[in-house]
C-alpha cells in the first residue's frame, strides 16, 4: 500500500467573530495517494474551503483554535514554522487555484510576468530562465508562447483560467487544490478546462484536490469523494461506491437533488438550511433536516419545540397537532408541555403519544421521544440522550449512527 | 438613527442637545432686542471695560474688585442728599450736599473711578461744586473745584482716575499731587520727576486709584508697590447755588476689574451675552446654510444620475466649475464692496453651494443603486421614472445625506466667522467670530503691563464656541460615518 | 388569487383570445455602441431576428451561454427595451413600439422575477411594503384590500406564516426567501405572463429545486406562462414543456423539452448536451467532448451561421455564406441548420 502523498487527519481550524467561535473545519481527515483525486463536495459555506485554506495555512487573523497532522510527502507540515511552511509547502509543494481567481489577475502586469512571479519569489532565478519556464507553463495549458505578453482583459474566460492553472503549476507541485475552478465559465469552456485537468492529472502525475459543489462536475475527475457538511466531512470514500450507494443520508438527498439531464428522475430539495457554524447542532449536525433521523440523532428541546412551532403554524399541518398552549424547555433533553385546558393531563399525554406514533415517520423529531409523563399541570417530554456520530467504516466510512449495526 | 448609539453619536448627542438648548432658551429667557443693545454704547456704562471673568481671580489668588455701583440719590441704595435753602440778606442760597459711602475690602485696586453729577441751577454765575474724598484713615482729600459756566441743565463725568487733558477732572490730579505735598508723601520736585508733564500734559499720568486708595505712604507712589487701604470710602459732593429751585443729584461707579462669567470687552459689553446669543445664531446659520445647501444638491446629483444624458452633463459639468470658484476670497470681495447683512451671507453662501462636491458623491450612489436588479423590476411593474427617484432611490441616498450635512455645518458656521473676523460681516450682530474680530483688532492677545496675559478671556470664549460646535457637529458626521461605513465599524 | 378589484384593461379593440401570450416574429434588438466622438458607432446584434410563441400556461426555457443574447431576448419580451426591428405581440395585439404610457396595461400583465437575491428586492421596504407597491402604483384596492392580497402572496410562495414575514427587511431574509418575495411581487397584478430571468442561479443548489418547483406550482394553479431564461440545460429540462436554444443573438433549435434534449437536431444541442456530466464515476475515465474556440462577439458576428466556425459538420461555402432558416423537422419541433435532418 503506497504511502499517501497528503495525509490530513483530525485538521480543525476555529476563529472568533463577534456572534461566537466559528467551527469553520471540525475535525476532517482524509488520505491521497499520488495521481489520486479527491472531491470535496458541499453546499456554500460548509467549510470546504476553509479546509484547503487550513491545508496551506492561509488563516485568517482571528484563529481560535488550529490543530491536526497535515503529513505531506511523509512529514508533518503542521510542525514547520512559517518560513519553512512557506519554502517548502506553500506553492512548491501543495499550490491552488483560488476561487474567482481569474478575475484577480493583476490588470497592470503582463501574464508572462504572472507566471514567473512564483518562481522569481521561490528561487534565485534568472529572469529569462524564469520567462521560458513559464512560456513551457503556458503550454502545458494548452496556450501558446505569444500569450505570455499579452494583458489579462485581452483574453477571455477561459483562456485566463489556463493562466491560472499554468501558475499553479509552474513551480510543479505534487498536490494541486482546485476551489470551484470553473464556476464562472460558460458550459463549453467548462468542459475545456476540465479535459485540461485530466490530462495534466496524467502528464504531471498530480494529485488534485478539487472543491465543487457540483456533483456532476466532481465526477469528473474524483476517485475519491468527500462530503462536506457544517465543517465535518461525514462521508468519505472511493467514487463508485459514494455516486452509486451513498452510505449518509445527506449525501443521498445531494445526489437526488442534482437535475439530471439523462434521466427523467424529478429532482428532490433538502429542506430547511444549513446550520450556523457559531452555534452548530448537538448530536448530528444534519439531524434537523434528515430523512431517515431518529432518536440517537441529537434533538434538543429547544429544537423539538422549534419543529412543533412549525408544523402549528403551517396551514397544512396545524391540525395534526394536538393543542397546545405552551411550551418550556427544562433543560437540553427534557420540555414540558401545558395542554390547552380540554379535558385531563393524562388524555393530553395520551394523544400526545399516539400522535407521536402515528406521524413520526413523516415528522422525524417526535422519533427522539423517550418518554412522555403526565404531571401536574403539565405533560414532561424527555427525549433520548445527543451524541454526534463518529466516522464509521474504513476506507470508505461516514458518520451516521445508521451504520452502526452495520446497516446502510 | 443607530449613528446615535456609537460612542462618538453619544457625545455628538449631549453636545449638541447642550447647544439646543441654549440656542432655544437664551432667547426666551433674555428677550431683548440685542442687536440694538450691543450697538448702543449707553447700555454698558455700568461697566468695566476689558475685565477679565469673576471667576478667574482664582489664578491670582487675590480677591479681585467688582464693581461697585452708588446709584443716585432716589434709588434705593444711592447717595444721601441734603438741601437747604434760606436767604441771607436778600439774597437765596441753596446748600446740597450729597455723600455716600461703601466699603472696599478687594485686594486690588479699581480700574476706574467715575463720578456723574447733574446739577439744575437758575442762575449758573458764580455757582460752585466742590468734590471730596473721604478715606478709611480719616484723611480727606479734596479732589477739585468744579465751575459750572454751562446754563442749564448741567451734567458731567468726571473719571478720578483717568482724566484727559480735554476733561474738567483733569484738576483732579492737582487736587491729589497737593494732598500728597501736604501730607509729605512727596514734594513737587519728586513729583514732577515721576510725572513729568510737557506743556501741562502728562506724558506718564499717575495711577490716581493708587493714591486715592492706597496705604498712605510712599508706596502708593508706584503702581508695583502700592498696597490696598481697605474700609469705608465716601464721596462728598457741595453745591452752592443762588436760586431757591437749585438741585443737584450725583452717581458713582467704582469700576472692578473683573466682571461676570465670561469679562468685557473695550466697549464693557458683557462677553457673557455674545456667548450666550452667539449660539442660536451659530447654529441657525450653520443648520440653514448646510441644511440648503446639502438638499439642493442632493436633488440636482440624484437627477443628474438617474436622468444621465444631457442633464447629467449639464449638472456635472456646472458642479467642476463650481469646485473651482474660489468661494472665500470672493465673499471677501464682496464684503468690501457692499454692506454685508447676515441673511444676505446666508444666502450668497448658498448660491455658491447649489453644486458642489455632494453632487457628485449622491450622483455616484444613484448610479450604483440604479444597477440593482429591483429598480428594472419596478420598471416592468410599472413604476415611473420618477416614482422611482424619489420612492426607491433617495431613500437610499437620505443616511449619506445626513452625514454630510452634519460635515458642512461647520463649514458654514467657520465661513461666517472667518467672514466676521475679517470684519466683513454683518457688523451689528454679536456672533462670535464678530467678538473674535474685535478681539484681533484690539490686540487682545499682545501682553501688557497691566494684562500680562493679555486679555485671553476675549478671545478665548467665542473661540470656544467655534470649537464646541464644530467639534459636535464632526463628531456627529463621524458618527454617521461609522454607520454607514463598514469598514470603520469596529470589528 | 385575491378578486381582482379593479377589471383587467383591454386593448382597445377587443379582440378573439390567441392561442399565444407572447409571439415574436424575426425580432431583433441591436444596440449602437458608439466608437469615440467621430468614428460613429457600430451596432452590437443582441438578438438577430428570432421567431418565437409562448402559449397559454406554458413554461419556454430558453437556455444559451453567456454572450448569447438571452438577457437581451427577455427584456425586449416585456417591453424594457423597445426593438430594432421585427413584431412583438401580446395577446394579439402589436406591442412593438408602443410608448410608455401606451404600456400601463402590460406592465400589469407581464412582470418579472430578477436574477440576483441580494438586488432582487428594494432593501429599504419592509416586504409588505415592497409587495404592496404594484397595487399602489395602478391604484388597485384600498389599503385593507392590498393587506390581503400582501398575505396571500406571501402563502403562495410558502412564506409562512405571512404575518411573521411581511414586517421583515430584505436583509433579514435569505437568499432563497428574498427570491419568492420576489416571485410574490411578481403575482400580486394577477399576471398572464411572467419573466424569469436566471431566477435561482445565484441561489444554493439546494435551494434552486424548491424555488423552481415553486414556479411550477404557481403557473398549475394560476395559469401564467413563463418565459425562464437560463444557462442551465439540466433545471430547463426538469421545470419547463418547451425549450428554445440561443445562439450569438439566434434561436437555433426549438420545440418541446422531450423532442428536443431526446433527439437533439443542432450540433450545438449536441455539443452543450455533451458537455454536461451528470453525476456519474465513470466520468473521471473519459474525455468529454467539447468546443474549440468561443462564442463569438455579438459586434461582429460570423457570416452566414453563427455556429460554423466551431461546428464539427460545418460545410464550406454553404454554412459561411448562407443564413440558416428555422425548418420544422419534427412535429413542432424546428431547427435552424442547413445540415440537420
Amino acid at each position: 500500500m503506497p504511502l499517501p502523498v497528503l495525509d490530513v487527519k483530525n485538521l480543525v481550524l476555529w476563529y472568533r467573530t463577534r456572534k461566537g467561535p466559528v467551527h469553520a473545519v471540525d475535525d476532517i481527515s482524509f488520505a491521497l495517494e499520488a495521481g489520486q483525486t479527491i472531491a470535496l463536495v458541499g453546499e456554500s459555506g460548509s467549510g470546504k474551503t476553509s479546509t484547503a485554506n487550513s491545508i496551506l495555512r492561509l488563516l485568517p487573523k482571528n484563529v481560535l483554535r488550529y490543530e491536526g497532522k497535515v503529513v505531506f510527502d511523509g512529514q508533518d507540515v503542521m510542525e514547520f514554522d512559517d518560513e519553512e511552511f512557506r519554502k517548502v509547502v506553500r506553492w512548491r509543494g501543495i499550490s491552488m487555484v483560488f476561487q474567482g481567481a481569474m478575475n484577480a489577475l493583476n490588470p497592470t502586469t503582463r501574464v508572462g510576468s504572472q507566471v514567473a512571479e512564483p518562481l522569481i519569489v521561490h528561487y534565485d532565478i534568472d529572469r529569462r530562465e524564469a520567462a521560458d519556464q513559464a512560456i513551457e507553463a503556458l503550454g502545458k495549458v494548452g496556450l501558446s508562447g505569444d500569450i505570455a505578453r499579452r494583458y489579462p482583459h485581452e483574453l477571455s474566460g477561459g483562456m485566463k483560467q489556463r493562466v491560472v492553472i499554468a501558475m499553479s503549476l509552474i513551480l510543479k507541485p505534487k498536490v494541486v487544490i482546485l476551489d470551484e475552478p470553473t464556476s464562472a465559465l460558460d458550459v463549453m469552456t467548462q468542459t475545456n478546462i476540465i479535459n485540461l485537468l485530466k490530462d495534466l492529472k496524467n502528464a504531471e502525475h498530480l494529485s488534485y484536490i478539487f472543491i465543487t459543489h457540483d456533483l456532476g462536475l466532481a465526477s469528473e475527475l474524483a476517485d475519491l469523494v468527500g462530503i462536506v457538511y457544517a465543517g465535518e466531512l461525514v462521508e468519505v470514500g472511493p467514487a463508485e461506491g459514494v455516486f452509486v450507494r451513498p452510505k449518509h443520508p445527506y449525501t443521498g438527498k445531494l445526489l437526488a437533488s442534482v437535475p439530471r439531464l439523462r434521466s427523467e428522475a424529478a429532482p428532490d430539495f433538502i429542506p430547511g438550511v444549513p446550520p450556523d457554524l457559531t452555534d452548530p447542532p448537538p448530536g448530528c449536525r444534519f439531524h434537523l433536516r434528515c430523512p431517515v433521523s431518529f432518536e440517537k440523532c441529537g434533538w434538543s428541546a429547544p429544537e423539538f419545540i422549534e419543529q412543533v412551532k412549525l408544523l402549528q403554524s403551517s396551514v397544512e399541518t396545524k391540525d395534526k397537532v394536538p393543542a397546545i398552549e405552551a411550551m418550556k424547555a427544562k433543560d437540553t433533553q427534557t420540555l414540558l408541555i401545558k395542554p390547552v385546558a380540554n379535558g385531563t393531563v393524562a388524555e393530553f399525554a395520551q394523544r400526545l403519544t399516539s400522535f407521536i406514533a402515528q406521524d413520526q415517520e413523516t415528522y422525524r423529531f417526535l422519533k427522539s421521544v423517550e418518554s412522555v409523563q403526565p404531571k401536574a399541570k403539565v405533560v414532561e417530554v424527555k427525549l433520548h440522550e445527543a451524541m454526534p456520530p463518529p466516522l464509521i467504516g474504513g476506507d470508505w466510512r461516514a458518520s451516521c449512527w445508521l451504520l452502526e449495526a452495520g446497516g446502510s | 438613527m443607530e449613528a446615535l448609539r456609537t460612542k462618538s453619536g453619544l457625545a455628538a448627542g449631549a453636545m449638541l442637545g447642550f447647544l439646543i438648548i441654549l440656542a432655544v432658551l437664551v432667547p426666551i429667557l433674555a428677550p431683548y432686542n440685542v442687536v440694538q443693545a450691543w450697538n448702543d454704547p449707553g447700555a454698558w456704562t455700568n461697566n468695566p471695560k476689558l475685565a477679565a471673568p469673576e471667576w478667574s481671580e482664582i489664578f491670582s489668588g487675590k480677591h479681585l474688585p467688582r464693581t461697585i455701583l452708588l446709584p443716585s440719590n432716589g434709588e434705593p441704595g444711592g447717595f444721601d442728599k441734603v438741601r437747604v435753602s434760606f436767604n441771607v440778606s436778600g439774597q437765596t442760597y441753596t446748600i446740597v450736599v450729597l455723600r455716600k459711602s461703601f466699603s472696599f475690602q478687594f485686594d486690588t485696586f479699581p480700574s476706574e473711578i467715575k463720578l456723574f453729577m447733574t446739577a439744575v441751577f437758575g442762575n449758573a454765575t458764580g455757582t460752585q461744586i466742590r468734590v471730596f474724598w473721604e478715606r478709611p484713615d480719616g484723611q480727606e482729600v479734596h479732589l477739585f473745584d468744579g465751575n459750572p459756566s454751562v446754563r442749564a441743565p448741567y451734567e458731567n463725568t468726571y473719571s478720578l482716575t483717568g482724566p484727559s487733558i480735554k476733561d474738567p477732572s483733569y484738576a483732579v490730579y492737582s487736587g491729589i499731587r497737593d494732598w500728597l505735598i501736604a501730607k509729605n508723601v512727596t514734594n513737587q520736585t519728586e513729583w514732577d520727576a515721576l510725572f513729568p508733564t510737557s506743556g501741562g500734559i502728562y506724558q506718564n499720568p499717575p495711577q490716581t486709584q493708587m493714591m486715592l486708595m492706597g496705604k498712605l505712604n510712599r508706596t502708593m507712589l508706584d503702581p508695583e508697590t502700592a498696597e490696598v487701604l481697605k474700609g469705608n470710602y465716601s464721596f462728598r459732593i457741595e453745591f452752592k447755588g443762588f436760586t431757591p429751585t437749585d438741585d443737584a443729584n450725583a452717581r458713582a461707579v467704582v469700576y472692578g476689574t473683573v466682571f461676570g462669567l465670561a469679562g468685557t470687552d473695550y466697549e464693557g459689553r458683557d462677553l457673557l451675552v455674545a456667548l450666550l446669543w452667539g449660539a442660536p445664531v451659530a447654529l441657525a446659520f450653520g443648520v440653514a446654510g448646510a441644511l440648503a445647501s446639502v438638499l439642493i444638491q442632493t436633488i440636482l446629483g440624484a437627477i443628474s444620475g438617474w436622468y444621465g444624458g444631457f442633464i447629467d452633463e449639464f449638472v456635472q459639468r456646472t458642479a467642476d466649475f463650481y469646485l473651482i470658484i474660489p468661494t472665500l476670497p470672493i465673499l471677501i470681495l464682496l464684503g468690501i464692496l457692499y454692506h454685508l447683512g447676515i441673511l444676505l451671507i446666508l444666502f450668497v453662501l448658498v448660491v455658491f453651494g447649489v453644486v458642489g462636491a455632494t453632487t457628485k458623491v449622491v450622483r455616484s450612489i444613484v448610479l450604483q443603486v440604479k444597477e440593482e436588479q429591483f429598480i428594472e423590476a419596478a420598471r416592468s411593474y410599472g413604476a415611473s421614472r420618477s416614482r422611482i427617484l424619489f420612492r426607491y432611490i433617495l431613500p437610499r441616498v437620505m443616511p449619506y445625506t445626513f452625514a454630510l450635512i452634519a460635515l458642512t455645518v461647520p463649514a458654514f458656521i467657520f465661513l461666517e466667522a472667518s467672514l466676521s473676523f475679517l470684519g466683513l460681516g454683518d457688523p451689528s450682530l454679536p456672533t462670535w467670530g464678530h467678538i473674535l474680530g474685535d478681539a484681533y483688532t484690539q490686540g487682545a492677545l499682545f501682553a501688557s503691563r497691566a494684562y500680562p496675559t493679555g486679555l485671553w478671556w476675549w478671545v478665548f470664549f467665542p473661540a470656544a464656541g467655534i470649537i464646541f460646535t464644530t467639534v459636535a457637529f464632526a463628531l456627529l458626521g463621524y458618527a454617521f460615518d461609522k454607520v454607514l461605513n463598514p469598514r470603520l465599524r469596529e470589528q | 388569487m385575491t378578486a381582482s378589484v379593479v377589471d383587467q384593461q383591454l386593448p382597445t379593440e377587443a379582440r378573439p383570445p390567441s392561442p399565444n401570450v407572447i409571439e415574436l416574429d424575426a425580432l431583433k434588438k441591436w444596440f449602437d455602441i458608439g466608437r469615440g466622438l467621430f468614428r460613429g458607432s457600430i451596432p452590437l446584434k443582441a438578438v438577430d431576428g428570432v421567431t418565437l410563441a409562448i402559449a397559454r400556461g406554458e413554461t419556454l426555457a430558453v437556455v444559451g451561454e453567456s454572450g448569447s443574447g438571452k438577457t437581451t431576448l427577455g427584456r425586449t419580451v416585456i417591453r424594457l427595451l423597445e426593438p430594432t426591428d421585427g413584431r412583438l405581440l401580446y395577446d394579439g395585439q402589436d406591442i412593438t413600439h408602443q410608448s410608455e404610457k401606451e404600456l400601463m396595461w402590460l406592465r400589469r400583465k407581464a412582470q418579472m422575477i430578477p436574477q440576483d437575491p441580494y438586488s432582487s428586492v428594494n432593501p429599504a421596504f419592509p416586504v409588505y411594503r415592497i409587495l404592496e407597491e404594484p397595487l399602489v402604483i395602478h391604484k388597485e384596492g384600498d389599503r385593507a384590500q392590498r393587506g390581503e392580497a400582501v398575505m396571500k402572496a406571501l402563502q403562495s410562495v410558502k412564506l409562512n406564516p405571512p404575518e411573521f414575514f411581511a414586517n421583515k427587511y430584505p436583509h433579514m431574509l435569505s437568499g432563497g426567501q428574498r427570491q419568492r418575495v420576489a416571485i410574490a411581487r411578481a403575482l400580486m397584478l394577477n399576471p398572464a405572463f411572467i419573466l424569469a430571468d436566471e431566477p435561482v442561479s445565484m441561489l444554493d443548489a439546494s435551494v434552486r429545486i424548491s424555488i423552481l418547483r415553486l414556479l411550477r406550482q404557481i403557473q398549475h394553479t394560476f395559469g401564467i406562462s413563463f418565459l425562464y431564461i437560463t444557462h442551465d440545460l439540466a433545471t430547463a429540462k426538469h421545470f419547463s414543456d418547451r425549450i428554445g436554444i440561443m445562439y450569438a443573438g439566434r434561436l437555433v433549435e426549438e420545440g418541446p423539452v422531450g423532442g428536443v434534449l431526446g433527439e437533439p437536431l443542432h450540433p450545438y444541442t449536441k455539443a452543450l448536451m455533451n458537455a454536461i456530466p451528470d453525476p456519474d464515476p465513470a466520468n473521471r475515465l473519459t474525455v468529454r467532448q467539447g468546443l474549440p474556440g468561443e462564442p463569438p462577439s455579438l459586434i461582429s458576428p460570423p457570416t452566414g451561421c453563427h455556429f460554423h466556425p466551431r461546428c464539427p459538420i460545418a460545410q464550406a461555402g454553404l454554412c459561411d455564406v448562407k443564413d440558416p432558416e428555422m425548418r420544422e423537422l419534427r412535429p413542432n419541433h424546428r431547427v435552424a441548420c442547413h445540415l440537420a435532418s
